[in-house]
């Protein structure tokens, strides 16, 4: 109650200066004393009675203060003196701010220099941040396209002590979860995947999302013509049916509403086009092309893959009441009991939930607040800045004010005017900086990051609208505050008698010298940053694959199941390859079950080395089927024993070639080639033997910022597999490989088609995306910084020189020498700009904490990243103080003296 | 500013009336006032802080109530609070006894259209 009772009465104590000076002077103590008692009087009756006295209190002093300002000032007695009102002309409320804005017009058009650096300023901190919020907005803040997206939950899997935390879940779970969690009203599933859908003209690949049947009920979306898929529908004995997006409809289909009951063929299978999806919809992936039913068979449920394999992500809507925490704890109980009853239970994977919108926008979550962060810095340092300018002209203008003051100008008079002036240039540069913001909201569409954050709902809206507007009027009472206030404050007859030696000037200077020492603060956050980034960038390029990325272009094709035996895969790859290696610029062909930075596959459970039994495995050992020219042709080296070769072929014995990380791990310090190995965990006579017969280097499979994982690889003769990625190695262009490719193609089997030409360092690219995007964000700021922390130094010590010209012609009449006045004015602008590093430095070693999660191989408070920061701004500063100091150094002593 | 004649002044509003009323027992400072007013028009007029100070200046301006120093022992005993009496001048005093007078010239005139019963106290 103590702190509601300290508000409240800080709030009305602020609301008072809400009233004329005068009558605030009169009364306004006595109201804040009769506020107090009456307060004290209604604590009693708890709080719903002073919230209630506080919203009436308020209100009213709101509207007797607007009153009050709009009634004339000289009082007549009863209705008299609304008689004398109207004939005396009401100098109100109203026609005060347009004579205010009329005179603040007049200064800004005078003085064109002032008013565009101001402004320009200005557009640049409410551009940035405009912009940037924009992107916050459309990740973070606006609700996903679903029907009541609140109550929708991801619901995940995690295995610690395997390495996969929030991992997908086996179809079995999902239905088991479904039926037994009662915080859960329904609950399904999708998987990632690619159709070719065909036609007329040529086969098209298009992103594909496999559903459950109930998916658009639980997500809450309708078709927009003809049906969504229903619950049954899940299941293989349901009639074929695709649900199709907007986006594929008009481009395949020209927007023919007679698609709708109409038989497309879909990877090869005959499907009923049963509805089409709104427009812009496509959750849960970019660009969804169809929506189709996982198509189970109903005898899977009695499966053990149909448990075992985790390969979905499920989404459940909540029954309403129920909280995520509460639904969390119950499912955690729930799965915990059913991993219990299984026999072959892993005791160390849980479940949970998390929100949608969270788990969804999560990667995202972080660069997206340390942008918005780093582009408040950005406009703190522009309110600083147009404030440093604005003091300037304050003092330039004290005589001004003081002869208004003297003529009878109020001080109230005086701090509204100034305060008009800078909100009329704070909309100014609002406006502009809105113009800044779009321009700002198309280049980061273009600098986008491809995957790493999910930036396609960019856009101005009315938030980001109202956004912008409050950062512009904050910002006009931010930077206009201090120099209007040190403006009205000016006394009169000490600035009108304008002595050269009093402590005039110390009150503004010591205001100039805060204001340095926050931009140099601001400036040394930002600058850390940057340079931290950067560091973090460079050690990420430095970062090798593991293999050769230049000049070698991936080529993926699934093939479909018609495709059914080992040999009629080998047959469609022999026939291939040699095409392919035929067309002209190809250097060498070869290909893997896995496109490069995608990960590997990983066997469920653990192996068995022969004479030494079961590994349970405690991190993942992945698994890849790779050409027998895999190695040669990715430059990756083999370190012990061979490679694969036409002989590793099926009817040989199985073999398997290792990575040195999985030969370090299970053969430490012994030579892994020779040992045997098999992927069942209880091998016996029946089991697949793999010899090792080499072991080759390192790959980073997912991505250069995680650690490379355990892998065997196995020959593609001995086990053939319908997903081929080819890596072609040429020199030639992506678009003519990809035209003669698509010819050789269609010779061996016209009905498959080809998936867009991947050049490998253009994935690798894709993989900086996101480090890159930050960088040059950051850096534009710390850049965008470091200009404005200059220029805010420099302003202040020129200005400080032309203000004290007069002082230092009379020190160096006296006989000082130039160089002695060079170096007091150096120092004088240097201590603060060094006091503002020093803080600022102070400030970032806690602040860049919150970048640990986006830095790869440099601390946050990595100690040469911020000894190279502190010079940089010193050396900056140096050079801003040394100009106003030379300029003062050669100052001729009479010219100076006779300035006033 | 010219001073009229208490009879020339138009009809006091309802809570201008009950804060001169009030004021003819002495001296009061805001939220005394604040209270006593609510209290003798029964919750039906409660004025907020912000008008109440509006209606004593006004009332101030009018010549009827004037700033008053507080009464003897009041303030010690209150420290800490920054209390601002207000009292009655004489125009005021005649002013209350003009609006009433008034308001009595219209309760007759309400028993005689008979919407009042002529007995009745108020």
């Amino acid at each position: 109650m103590s702190v509601l009772r300290w508000l409240a009465i800080g709030a009305v104590r602020v609301l008072v200066f809400l009233y004329p000076p005068g009558y605030r002077r009169r009364f306004g103590a006595a109201m804040v004393s009769d506020f107090c008692e009456r307060l004290e009087d209604r604590s009693a009756r708890g709080v719903v009675a002073v919230a209630g006295l506080m919203v009436r209190t308020v209100g009213d002093l709101v509207a007797t203060a607007a009153s009050e300002w709009l009634a004339p000032s000289d009082r007549g007695a009863g209705c008299v003196r609304r008689r004398d009102r109207e004939g005396a002309g009401r100098v109100g409320l109203v026609d005060r701010l347009r004579t205010d804005v009329a005179f603040a017009w007049r200064l800004i058009v005078r003085r064109p220099i002032f008013t565009v650096v101001a402004v320009l300023t200005l557009a640049l901190g409410v551009g940035a941040n405009t912009a940037i919020f924009s992107a916050v907005n459309g990740v973070l803040l606006r609700p996903l396209p679903l029907g009541r997206p609140d109550r929708l939950v991801m619901v995940w899997e995690s295995n610690v002590g395997q390495g996969w935390t929030r991992g997908p879940v086996a179809p079995a779970s999902i239905h088991d979860w479904r039926e037994q969690v009662t915080s859960i009203r329904d609950m399904t599933a999708y998987g990632p995947g690619v159709a070719t859908v065909a036609g007329d003209g040529l086969p098209e690949v298009v992103t594909a999302a496999f559903v459950m049947g109930n998916f658009f009920d639980v997500v809450g979306v309708r078709a927009a013509q003809g049906r969504a898929l229903v619950d049954d529908e899940t299941w293989a004995d349901a009639a074929p049916a695709v649900v199709l997006s907007d986006a594929l409809w008009s481009r395949r289909f020209g927007r023919d509403p007679r698609v709708i009951g109409s038989v497309i063929t879909v990877d090869e299978v005959a499907r009923e086009v049963v509805g089409i999806m709104p427009a812009g919809f496509d959750f849960p992936f970019r660009g969804t092309g169809v929506w189709l039913p996982l198509g189970w068979d109903r005898s899977a449920r009695q499966r053990s893959w149909f448990r075992r394999e985790r390969f979905l992500s499920a989404i459940a809507r909540l029954e309403d009441g129920v909280t995520p925490a509460a639904a969390n704890l119950e499912l955690g109980v729930v799965a915990a009991r059913l991993q219990a009853q299984r026999e072959d239970a892993d005791g160390a994977t849980f479940a949970g939930l998390t929100p949608l919108k969270e788990f969804l926008s999560g990667e995202s979550r972080t660069p997206l607040l340390i942008l918005l962060g780093a582009s408040a810095l950005i406009l703190l340092l522009a309110c600083v800045n147009v404030a440093n300018l604005l003091l300037v002209r304050a003092n330039e203008r004290e005589p001004e004010m003081a002869l208004r003051a003297a003529l009878g100008a109020g001080r109230s008079r005086l701090l509204s005017q100034s305060l008009t002036e800078c909100l009329v240039l704070a909309l100014i540069g609002g406006t502009a900086g809105f113009g800044t913001a779009m321009i700002g909201v198309r280049a980061l569409r273009v600098l986008r990051p491809p995957e790493a954050l999910q930036l396609d709902a960019l856009a101005i809206d009315g938030r980001v609208l109202l956004f912008a507007l409050a950062v512009t009027l904050g910002t006009g009472a931010l930077f206009g505050l201090g120099p209007a206030l040190r403006g009205a404050a000016s006394s009169a007859a000490a600035t009108l008698s304008r002595r050269v030696w009093s402590s005039e000037g110390r009150q503004s200077r010591r205001l100039g010298q805060v204001l340095v020492v926050t931009e140099m603060a601001l400036a040394v956050l930002l600058v850390a940053s940057a340079g931290l980034l950067l560091r973090s960038f460079v050690a990420v390029r430095q970062v090798d694959p593991g293999f050769r990325i230049d000049d070698r272009v991936a080529a993926s094709i699934f093939l479909p199941d018609r495709y059914g035996t080992d040999a009629e895969l080998l047959a469609f790859v022999d026939d291939l390859v040699p095409r392919i290696e035929r067309i002209r610029g190809v250097e060498a062909v070869t290909w893997v079950s896995r496109l490069p930075f995608t990960g590997t596959t990983s066997p469920f459970g653990g192996f068995a080395i022969e004479g030494r039994g079961l590994q349970r495995n405690t991190e993942p050992v992945g698994n890849r089927i790779v050409a027998a020219g895999y190695f040669g042709v990715m430059g990756i080296p083999v370190l012990r024993g061979r490679a694969f070769d036409e002989s590793d072929r099926s009817g040989m014995e199985p073999v398997m070639v290792i990575n040195e990380r999985m030969a370090r791990r299970f053969f430490p310090g012994k030579d892994a080639t020779g040992r045997r190995l098999t992927w069942d965990e209880t091998p016996d006579s029946s089991s697949r033997w793999y010899r090792i017969v080499g072991v080759v280097g390192d790959e980073h499979q997912n991505g250069v910022r995680s650690q490379p994982q355990m892998e065997a690889f196995i020959p593609f003769r001995q086990l053939p597999s319908a997903r081929i990625h080819f890596i072609i190695q040429t020199h030639a262009g992506v678009a003519m490989l990809a035209e003669a490719l698509r010819v050789e193609l269609a010779a061996v089997d016209p009905k498959l088609p080809l998936m867009a030409l991947q050049p490998l360092d253009r994935l690798y690219g894709a993989l900086l995306g996101r480090d890159r995007f930050l960088l040059s964000l950051i850096g534009s700021f710390a850049i965008l910084a470091l200009v404005l922390a200059s220029v805010g130094v420099y302003g202040l010590m020129a200005a400080l020189v032309a203000r004290h010209s007069r002082e230092l012609g009379i020190r160096v009449a006296l006989g000082a020498a130039p160089r002695q006045v060079a170096l007091s004015i150096f120092a004088r602008g240097l201590a603060p700009a060094a006091i503002g590093v020093v803080l600022g430095l102070g400030s970032a070693f806690g602040l860049t904490r919150i970048l640990a999660t986006v830095l790869y191989g440099v601390r946050p408070t990595d100690p040469l990243t911020f000894i190279g920061v502190t010079a940089i701004l010193m050396l900056i500063a140096s050079v801003a103080c040394a100009i106003p100091a030379l300029r003062a150094a050669r100052l001729e002593p009479t010219a100076a003296l006779r300035l006033d | 500013m010219t001073h009229r004649d208490p009879g020339e002044q138009r009809p006091l509003g309802a809570t201008e009336f009950h804060v001169l009323l009030v004021l003819l027992d002495g001296p009061q400072y805001g939220y005394a006032i604040m209270k006593a007013v609510e209290e003798e028009s029964g919750g039906r007029i409660s004025p907020e802080i912000g008008s109440l100070y509006r209606l004593l200046a006004r009332l101030a301006s009018d010549g009827l109530v004037e700033e008053a120093p507080a009464p003897r022992g009041v303030a010690v005993s209150h420290p800490g609070r920054d209390r601002r009496y207000h009292r009655l001048t004489a125009r005021g005093r005649a002013t209350v006894g003009v609006e009433a007078r008034r308001l009595r010239e219209v309760v007759q005139l309400a028993v005689a259209r008979a919407v009042l019963p002529a007995r009745s106290r108020s």
